[in-house]
């Protein structure tokens, strides 16, 4: 596992860093800009780039060697490898949103929301994250051409569902970090927090369990 | 057993001695002057406990019935025994809740009803009068209205000088040198600001409370002594001795039909709330845009270049940057926010009164348009920010919240402030502020207002019909007639009305900045947009 770590992360640094980093700070800058470093824009947008490179991630643009290379490379069991690549894709998403920390505590200090709500914040981005991930790893065993359709379809009907049934609005990630920053209602943020670990470990199940499918049949 | 019964026994003691501790804290409480309160003013409240309580709070609670916020004043206990703080007196206030708070238990609480003796009119104190004086003086404003004469002893003469809000006038024989040096303070800053006092049975010299007050008594059967807009009128004889008609005493305590006086009143100077823009308040905006996107820019080249000059430990330098982004956030955001002031309207109106170096300042703080999460707004935060006088008292203005109160907390030290109204997103606050820096020993308002207008930036004189600034053509400084006031002045017209009104035939110097040593801010920044108005008296620019 920590060896696929490193390999992704590696990969990461190698291929993808300038592409992700440069996306991040233009973006940003740009929607702080305009906004005025506005908490509920800045922080939407922070989440679609953070969730466009789990998405990368998940779909192993950057990887020296994808999951079927593993599989054949070493012993590691399916599942310990798909939550390495997770795990990877969660050390790359944080050093993106470590970078944007500063810009964050500016925002704070000049708008006044709170630490809690910040945290809320960036508790949900991450956790997405790892959501999104898992979708692109659910592709993984597809092949490298049907990849991109089968996680952009996963991730809209996610964002599209949550966004327009009122009962599961909370577990719509933009919708929960705007609520958490402007609402005067809290929800309890450690269960939605809990449903999306949740989440994103049911999309690693699916993950091993379409590769191993996918692996019989071959 | 021994042991569990010595245990035992502990326990016991704890547990009994608990509720005598407990009954062991009284308060008195005192509202008004007997009970009397007028409405639309401020009326003292008096909270006297019966010991010190260490990390204890005491909080008077203005619980209002129809409007959306409610009132805590919070005071800190320790090494208090007697508060007097002032409410202002609404109509939809009723009872007070004054409670006693030691780390976060509650210890006492009880109510205090603020109408049970209200009285719209002029309410005059009186300290020990005979009662045909007191009988003279109710009839002062017969037929159209009575006044009504409230008997006290010397200790109930405020501290406060916000306290006399409500005081038509005051009539007693001369005390001597008994009152506190905050009453004397009080007190002067009330004549100051229009108060008219009646003085009996004046002593001689040192003895008498004129010359406590600053003035050398004459030994004439009648005298007046002005002190800024007020003053006293002094009598030889006692009241005993008085011929006094009811007209006398009308022009005596310069009593006019309610509430037509002319004297200083927090609620009728000040304009009600308004939500005229802060002159100045685009400006802030646009430069802390600038600066922010100052920021950013940075910050983002930053991140281009460690991405395209950094080959080798690329994420070392990544995480270097970022905690160096981090550390700085901290200053950067603080200047950032002191410039910005989470983009509240602040408006500040002063009153300089000389004679007591003193300023009276109306605080008006708004955030403007509460956020509702539907609409996009760049106009003001929805999260509030927290409202500062000095470093001792503060509360949090916020747009919209589910707790409907307003907390203003003060220090151990004494100021002399009052949260006058608030509501979602805005407070409203008086209080008299020390003008010290400006005012040197035996310096008069012809000296205060030389000092005033070297100082400042941003004067005009207005003598009730026209304007004048500083013109540098003329030789000698001279002043210049305008057509127009000032930009900063022109949405001022209501309170430059009650300027004239106070004081008929007085020349103002008004101006924009800030005065006082103590301080008004808004969360990281200062407020120094104040516009005050001081008398300017002839001989001032000779």
């Amino acid at each position: 596992m920590i060896a696929v770590m490193i390999s992704e992360i590696t990969g990461w640094l190698k291929n993808e860093f300038r592409l992700t980093i440069t996306v991040m700070v233009i973006v940003i800058s740009l929607v702080g800009t305009i906004s005025f470093m506005r908490p509920e824009f800045c922080m939407e947008t922070l989440a679609l780039i953070i969730t466009w490179v789990a998405i990368k991630a998940g779909e192993e643009e950057w990887s020296e060697f994808s999951l079927r290379e593993w599989d054949k490379r070493t012993n590691c069991s399916l599942m310990n490898l798909i939550i390495g690549k997770a795990w990877a894709a969660l050390v790359i998403c944080s050093i993106h949103v470590l970078f944007a920390m500063g810009i964050l505590v500016i925002m704070l200090i000049l708008w006044g929301f709170n630490w809690l709500q910040l945290v809320n914040a960036v508790l949900t981005i991450l956790t997405t994250a790892m959501i999104v991930t898992g979708f692109g790893l659910c592709g993984a065993y597809l092949g490298k051409e049907e990849v991109n359709h089968f996680t952009g379809f996963m991730t809209a009907f996610w964002i599209i569902v949550t966004g327009f049934v009122p009962f599961l609005r909370l577990l719509n990630p933009f919708y929960f970090i705007w609520n958490s920053l402007v609402s005067q209602v809290r929800p309890s943020t450690f269960l939605i927090h809990f449903v999306y670990l949740g989440l994103a470990f049911l999309t690693y199940w699916l993950a091993a369990y379409f590769y191993r499918k996918e692996t019989c049949y071959v | 057993m021994k042991k569990i019964s010595s245990i035992t026994v502990l326990i016991m003691i704890v547990l009994l001695s608990k509720p005598t501790f407990s009954a062991e804290v009284n308060l008195k409480t005192r509202v008004g002057f007997n009970g009397y309160t007028v409405p639309g003013t401020l009326a003292p409240v008096l909270i006297e406990i019966n010991r010190a309580i260490t990390n204890g709070r005491l909080e008077i609670v203005s619980p209002s019935e129809t409007a959306s916020y409610s009132i805590i004043d919070s005071f800190s206990t320790t090494n208090l025994k007697r508060i007097e703080a002032s409410v202002f007196v609404t109509e939809d206030i009723n009872d007070l809740k004054i409670r006693l708070i030691s780390n976060k238990h509650t210890l006492l609480e009880t109510g205090l009803n603020l109408k049970a003796k209200i009285f719209p009119g002029n309410l005059i104190l009186a300290v020990k009068i005979p009662s045909i004086t007191q009988q003279m003086i109710e009839k002062a404003l017969l037929p159209s209205e009575p006044t009504l004469v409230v008997p006290i002893e010397i200790p109930d003469l405020p501290g406060v000088a916000l306290n006399y809000d409500g005081v038509g006038g005051l009539v007693l024989s001369d005390p001597g040198p008994v009152l506190k040096p905050l009453q004397i303070q009080a007190l002067k800053t009330w004549l100051a600001g229009g108060g008219r006092m009646a003085l009996g049975a004046i002593r001689s010299g040192q003895d008498s409370l004129l010359s406590i007050l600053g003035i050398s008594p004459e030994l004439m059967e009648r005298s007046f002594y002005p002190i800024g807009f007020g003053g006293i009128t002094a009598f030889r004889s006692g009241f005993n001795d008085l011929k006094q008609s009811p007209s006398d005493w009308q022009e005596v305590l310069d009593l006019r039909p309610y509430p037509n006086n002319s004297r200083l009143m927090s609620s009728r100077f000040f304009p009600d709330f308004r939500y005229a823009t802060t002159p100045g308040s685009a400006e802030l905006s646009s430069r802390a845009v600038s600066y922010l996107a100052m920021i950013l820019i940075l910050w983002a080249v930053s991140g281009l270049l460690i991405t395209v000059t950094v080959k080798h430990n690329r994420l070392f330098f990544l995480i270097c940057a970022a905690l160096l982004w981090l550390g700085a956030a901290f200053p950067i955001g603080n200047w950032l926010g002191g410039i910005w002031n989470r983009g509240a309207e602040i408006h500040c109106r002063n009153l300089v009164l000389p004679e007591t170096g003193s300023i009276l300042v109306d605080v008006k703080i708004w955030f403007k348009q509460s956020y509702s999460g539907k609409t996009i707004n760049f106009k003001s935060s929805p999260w509030g920010g927290k409202v500062l006088i000095g470093e001792a008292e503060g509360g949090i203005v916020k747009p919209e919240s589910q707790i409907k109160t307003f907390t203003w907390l003060r220090g151990p030290s004494k100021t002399e402030t009052v949260v006058k109204s608030v509501g979602p997103g805005w407070v409203n606050l008086n209080g008299y502020l020390p003008l010290k820096s400006y005012l040197t020993k035996g310096m008069d308002r012809i000296g205060l207002a030389r000092k005033l207008v070297e100082s400042e930036s941003e004067v005009v004189i207005w003598d009730g019909k026209d304007f004048y600034q500083r013109s540098f053509r003329q030789v000698g400084n001279g002043w210049e007639k305008k057509e127009q006031p000032p930009e900063w002045l022109r949405a001022e017209t209501e309170w430059l009305t009650n300027l004239k009104r106070l004081s008929t035939g007085t020349v103002w110097l008004i101006g924009r900045g800030s005065l006082s040593e103590v301080k008004i801010g808004l969360e990281k920044g200062i407020f120094t947009g104040e516009i005050w108005a001081a008398p300017f008296p002839e001989g001032a620019m000779e």
